[in-house]
């Protein structure tokens, strides 16, 4: 006789093997099984649970000199493929100074934001270095307010999101 | 009655996690069809984002040299961070502004357990080329993802000198 689902032994977590389980799927009409791997691969790309680079040139400020202006300007992620469910992006800020290289921001939970988060940088010699940080997305946008930049030259590149 | 075995491979690419049923089996015997979406919307407490900032940060203490050495447990609870978060986002902000051309030292560790067996260490030691002077500071941020343990961020500053440094969590996940 076949076993009712209520016969059915639990699965012990250490006995799930991914590339040889199924998952049962019902569809319209229609019942059909789908390997576990794949499953997991396609929810963990619906709902971002990886960190996501969409691959595309994800270079926001090509200039970083110049652009301080005490207003927070909003930088459209969505030509790079970062979809409405974002909560986070994470940035690579390249930075090159020869005299007295200073760098301040804000950054924003959204457009209409009061209050925000803090980056300072300041040093007393030339430097170049790149920072790497998790800015927040709203509306598949992040929010910066320039406040200082005394940079040769600079780059803010997106890389991901979450 | 077509059997499990006998049933087809469903290509990938055809797979709704928003549409498509799953049985989910419940310990009372009874057994229902769900969505993936909705199991993990489940296992994630409901919430679309993974990682979630604070509208303003958060300052748990600010510190200078004689805090050399010091333990500290910051209880994230009254920074408005969940109780469900496991980790918290921290922006260390050096607002030192002494210039000069001391070595400076940023040395701090956080703890991975709650034994305090392991832990992860934050270092930082420069010296700058101008003598003494307001006008040539170092000013520094970083960011590091530290682990929620018991409702805590369990901290140890290391060497601390010629630094004036907010502690603060941003976000959490």
């Amino acid at each position: 006789m076949d076993k009712q689902i209520n016969d059915l032994a639990s699965l012990s977590f250490d006995d799930f093997d991914i590339e040889n389980n199924y998952l049962l799927v019902q569809q319209v009409n229609q019942t059909k099984k789908i390997k576990l791997k794949d499953a997991i691969a396609i929810q963990d790309s619906a709902s971002n649970v990886n960190i996501s680079s969409t691959g595309n040139d994800g270079n926001l400020i090509t200039e970083l000199s110049g652009t301080a202006n005490n207003q927070i300007i909003t930088y459209d992620l969505s030509s790079f493929g970062v979809p409405e469910s974002a909560s986070a992006a994470n940035i690579s800020l390249y930075f090159n100074a020869q005299v007295t290289p200073a760098l301040r921001f804000h950054y924003y939970n959204h457009a209409q934001a009061t209050e925000g988060h803090y980056f300072e940088m300041n040093f007393s010699r030339a430097r170049i270095h790149t920072f790497n940080l998790w800015l927040p997305v709203d509306q598949q946008s992040i929010y910066i307010k320039w406040v200082q930049q005394n940079a040769t030259s600079g780059k803010l590149f997106y890389l991901g999101f979450l | 009655m077509m059997k499990i075995n006998e049933l087809n491979r469903l290509n990938p690419d055809n797979y709704n996690p928003n549409e498509d049923s799953i049985l989910v089996h419940l310990k009372n015997g009874e057994t229902f069809k769900s969505t993936s979406n909705n199991i993990f919307d489940f296992h994630t407490g409901g919430s679309s984002k993974l990682i979630s900032f604070l509208d303003a940060p958060f300052v748990f203490e600010r510190i200078n040299a004689s805090q050399s050495q010091q333990s500290r447990e910051f209880n994230i609870q009254a920074s408005g961070i969940p109780s469900e978060a496991t980790s918290v986002l921290i922006n260390c902000i050096d607002f030192y502004d002494g210039g000069g051309t001391s070595t400076r030292i940023f040395e701090m560790f956080h703890y991975l357990n709650q034994e305090k067996t392991e832990q992860a260490r934050y270092y930082k030691n420069y010296t700058t080329n101008k003598k003494k002077s307001k006008n040539y500071p170092y000013q520094d941020t970083v960011q590091i993802w530290m682990p929620i343990i018991d409702q805590k961020i369990l901290i140890k500053f290391g060497g601390l000198l010629l630094v004036d440094v907010s502690i603060e969590a941003i976000a959490y996940s």
